[in-house]
């Protein structure tokens, strides 16, 4: 169905049926010297009604941002493609830069994950959307600020006016997605190319983004979203294409996919995404671990018990109360979820329990013994049996030293047997989380990040230890990689007698594994329930508003919940102007500690 | 964030990421790009046959280069095939002595290099690990350091100091190290904060184990580029004091002192400046195109998978 392609200068008018885009056979291929790569994308066909909405799916590599990237011409030189992209009845492929440049970002808006880098921080709002309208000569001057402000208040910018002359820097993360947004649909385009518009935006705030998405379709703006998120994709979409190594796999609508799709790759990414379920709490698995947890609950020592733990980070711009007050007990083959977004503090507060970093005052108990004044052999111990995992496996893992040598690591840093038994133990460890014996002797680099995942994991796993704390162990993962690697903890937590301690944003993940979830905000614990029944009563509108942001991919998700404006105690630092102003913007409901925490916390582990 | 970009654009390449048949090592990694460099390479292979030389030296040479035959002066090279390449003023062979002092200049080289990198590593490492005073008083000392003219210090401390060569060698270190040492602070600083320097304090790593087990081997890379461009710079060093008069004493042969022997007879004899300055030349060329091919294979800027 190789439409033939008239050249006109406006667009042609087009047939209802007619797509607005349509890919045929695109392939993308980066020749290089002597490696012979397969191409990124391989034969990638698809058609977007106007005002429709597709979803391009896929992990990591799979070509969907290259193979929109190569539709749009947006790829370096050194990049091959072939094929046709029809766009309002014109090829892109063959369209000459010149024409093409003037109809990205005027017939087709675009959307990036990272909204901070999109934007010149020198120049304000004002500047950056208007100038966009009058080099693609939209409108006149004079109408051009109207335009621009108009497309803020489109996008939900409360007081556009006013905001548009700020810089960037000023706006939030949600609000600055916003505003991109914003430039994206100032020239009215047709077509919103969306790159993971969400994926660098916390949970609760995502939902919102995605709301707004859903909305611009009603002036009839078609939407191709490329996301590795079903739920998302699920929410905001009508169509779907799963692409996997640049190829399609399967597409279909998206309403009914998630029950009728056939390909065993699209059903592999459809049971593999972590959905929770609201209507029974949860799993009677994990029910029946909670009662199990609340029994050994009176118990008399906890495994680790913390308890009026701060930390204070001094920064430039005054201190940031990052962990407050907070008590936390983690006790034997309990598992516990901290639950919070980025900046609440919850990956301050597994450094602090770890003691890698010191608390500013609190307490933390490993077995009964203060660790602060214990001696160092109750240190060496509690090194020995209270193992983390972290967030990014390919970081943790030691560059220069193998696979096995990195998993024998802690057993040659506790001078556990001699040479050949450690690595003797490594392989044994290896074998256990899933690294078969012919990648062993390899490099971390040489390995995926869900097998670099598992060697972390076995290398905790390395001194036997009681406690294993997990720093969003799957957050770096693609979602397929994530389900493995949560299966694979709770299979090793059942057959080791591990407690867990797991950090995560994601309240799904957390239900699928833990007893019982302690949720964080701004530093604050604002709940702490049994799995179970927090899903069912959960009891702090934080909470409510943090399921609300889960996008399953059966079914739709919970009506929204905005996130309360004050966190238990007020406001925790000292508000700058600059702040006010950012507070102001956040859209009603994000309080300026939530975010800035953040800052120092990276500034301090970076 | 600029690199989760590049790895959008990239990420249909990343797709084509197949699982290395076999295991490769960081350091074979860097060797393979090392020679893809084809001039790196065949200077490295010159390096070699130099470093062999120097260390064969007494058996290579055909003659002690100190040996005076005054009835045999000034022949010229290529014309009696037991001094190939002539002799001097004071009927010296001339090929011995530019063998004897290939040894000379790269026992300095490398001598001081070595000597300036340890130092560097010690310095750099011990500021940026612990930081705080520690780190504010030893880099104000560098600064110092640096802020004084490294050839007048190497002059001054060759006076003082005599000039045998482990004196010349030390005053090169000397005048040499404080560039390394920041570049040393610098990779610590970078390297302490990665999850993995993280990941061994929660497995109950000692500090000094951290530093010498987890930071050093992978702050190395940058601090061999620096002294492989540092060993040239230190030959050219030894040689530039023998021309002052200040570098190992004669009668041990130095390219220095052969230059400024041959200058004297410049006109009439140029074999005598010919031969030792080009040997000089190719020398330092050599190792700066290896410093240049180390430089490409350990680039930090590509360090990703």
């Amino acid at each position: 169905m190789t439409a033939p392609m008239s050249r006109l200068d406006e667009p042609a008018e087009l047939q209802p049926e007619q797509p607005l885009l349509s890919i045929r056979d695109l392939r993308v291929s980066f020749p290089a010297g002597r490696s012979d790569i397969p191409p990124a994308v391989d034969g990638l066909n698809l058609d977007l009604p106007p005002a429709g909405a597709l979803a391009l799916v896929g992990e990591s590599g799979s070509g969907k941002t290259v193979g929109t990237r190569a539709a749009i011409g947006l790829l370096p030189p050194s990049a091959r493609v072939a094929g046709e992209a029809v766009f309002e009845g014109r090829d892109l492929i063959t369209m000459p830069e010149e024409e093409l440049r003037s109809l990205r970002g005027r017939r087709i808006g675009m959307v990036f994950q990272n909204a901070m880098e999109a934007f010149n921080p020198t120049l304000t709002l004002k500047r950056q959307l208007t100038e966009h309208l009058l080099w693609h000569k939209l409108c006149r001057r004079k109408d051009a600020l109207r335009w621009a402000v108009e497309a803020m208040d489109r996008v939900g910018i409360p007081e556009p006016d006013k905001r548009i002359r700020m810089y960037p820097f000023q706006f939030s993360g949600g609000m600055l997605q916003r505003a991109m947004i914003a430039m994206a649909i100032v020239t009215r385009p047709a077509l919103l190319i969306a790159d993971e518009p969400t994926t660098a935006l916390d949970v609760t705030v995502q939902r919102q983004v995605l709301d707004l998405l859903k909305d611009l379709r009603s002036d009839g703006l078609a939407i191709l979203m490329i996301t590795h998120d079903l739920g998302v994709a699920r929410y905001t979409c009508d169509d779907v294409l799963v692409l996997r190594h640049g190829r399609v796999v399967e597409t279909g609508r998206m309403a009914t996919f998630g029950d009728e799709a056939t390909e065993p790759y699209s059903r592999h990414l459809i049971e593999s995404a972590i959905d929770f379920d609201a209507a029974t709490g949860s799993g009677d698995e994990t029910a029946a671990r909670a009662s199990d947890g609340s029994d050994v609950a009176s118990a008399p020592t906890p495994l680790i018990a913390a308890s009026g733990l701060n930390k204070i980070f001094s920064t430039s711009g005054g201190d940031v109360h990052a962990v407050i007050d907070v008590d936390l007990d983690i006790r034997k083959d309990e598992a516990v979820a901290v639950v919070g977004q980025s900046g609440s503090g919850k990956s301050t507060l597994a450094r602090l329990l770890m003691g890698l970093i010191d608390a500013t005052s609190g307490t933390v108990c490993y077995r009964g013994r203060d660790l602060l004044s214990a001696g160092s052999s109750t240190m060496r111990e509690f090194r020995r049996s209270v193992q983390m995992v972290f967030q990014n496996p390919y970081g943790s893992l030691l560059p220069h030293l193998s696979v096995i040598a990195n998993v024998a690591e802690p057993l040659r840093l506790h001078r556990v047997t001699g040479p050949r038994g450690r690595t003797e133990r490594a392989r044994e460890l290896l074998d256990l989380v899933g690294i078969p014996a012919d990648l062993q002797e390899h490099y971390p680099r040489q390995l995926s990040g869900g097998q670099q995942q598992r060697v972390a994991i076995a290398r905790a796993l390395a001194l036997d230890p009681a406690v294993l704390v997990c720093d969003e162990p799957t957050s770096a993962l693609d979602v397929s990689i994530q389900a493995e690697i949560l299966d694979l903890l709770s299979g090793l937590r059942e057959r080791l007698g591990l407690s867990l301690l797991f950090v995560t944003h994601n309240l799904a993940v957390a239900q699928r594994l833990c007893d019982r979830i302690v949720v964080m905000a701004d530093g604050l614990i604002v709940e702490t329930a049994p799995t179970a029944e927090l899903f069912t009563r959960p009891g702090h509108p934080y909470t409510r508003a943090l399921l609300s942001a889960v996008m399953p991919t059966h079914g739709d998700p919970l009506p929204l919940v905005r996130r309360p404006t004050t966190i238990g105690r007020g406001p925790l630092i000292e508000i700058t102007a600059d702040d006010r102003v950012r507070q102001d913007l956040e859209d009603h409901h994000q309080p300026t500690a939530v975010r800035d925490p953040a800052r120092p916390a990276r500034a301090q582990e970076d | 964030m600029a690199e989760s970009d590049a790895a959008a654009v990239l990420d249909g390449q990343a797709g084509a990421r197949t699982a290395h048949s076999r295991p490769r090592s960081e350091l074979a990694r860097r060797w393979t790009r090392f020679t893809n460099n084809r001039i790196a390479l065949a200077s490295l292979i010159f390096v070699v046959i130099l470093v062999l030389t120097a260390v064969l030296a007494p058996v290579l040479a055909p003659y002690d280069p100190t040996e005076q035959d005054l009835l045999h002066r000034f022949e010229p090279s290529f014309a009696d095939p037991r001094h190939p390449l002539g002799t001097d003023m004071l009927g010296r062979d001339v090929l011995s002595r530019l063998i004897v002092s290939l040894r000379t200049a790269l026992t300095v080289g490398f001598g001081a290099e070595l000597i300036a990198l340890a130092l560097a590593i010690v310095v750099g490492m011990t500021a940026g690990y612990l930081g705080g005073r520690v780190d504010e008083s030893l880099m104000a000392f560098t600064d110092i350091m640096y802020a004084f003219p490294s050839y007048l210090l190497t002059v001054i401390l060759v006076v003082v100091m005599g000039r045998s060569t482990g004196a010349v060698i030390m005053a090169i270190a000397i005048g040499s190290w404080v560039g390394q040492a920041r570049l040393a602070r610098a990779q610590t600083l970078r390297i302490k904060n990665l999850p993995y320097v993280e990941a061994g304090r929660s497995m109950g790593a000692s500090g000094l184990t951290i530093t010498l087990r987890y930071i050093l081997p992978n702050a190395l890379g940058p601090l061999l580029v620096a002294t492989s461009f540092g060993i040239p710079a230190a030959v050219a060093a030894e040689a530039g004091l023998s021309i002052l008069g200040l570098g190992v004493a004669p009668p041990t042969p130095s390219w220095g002192g052969m230059i400024i022997d041959g200058y004297h007879y410049v006109l009439g004899k140029p074999y005598l400046i010919v031969w030792p300055l080009l040997l000089f030349g190719l020398t330092l060329l050599a190792f700066t195109f290896v410093g240049d091919g180390l430089r490409d294979a350990f680039d930090t800027r590509e360090q990703g998978r």
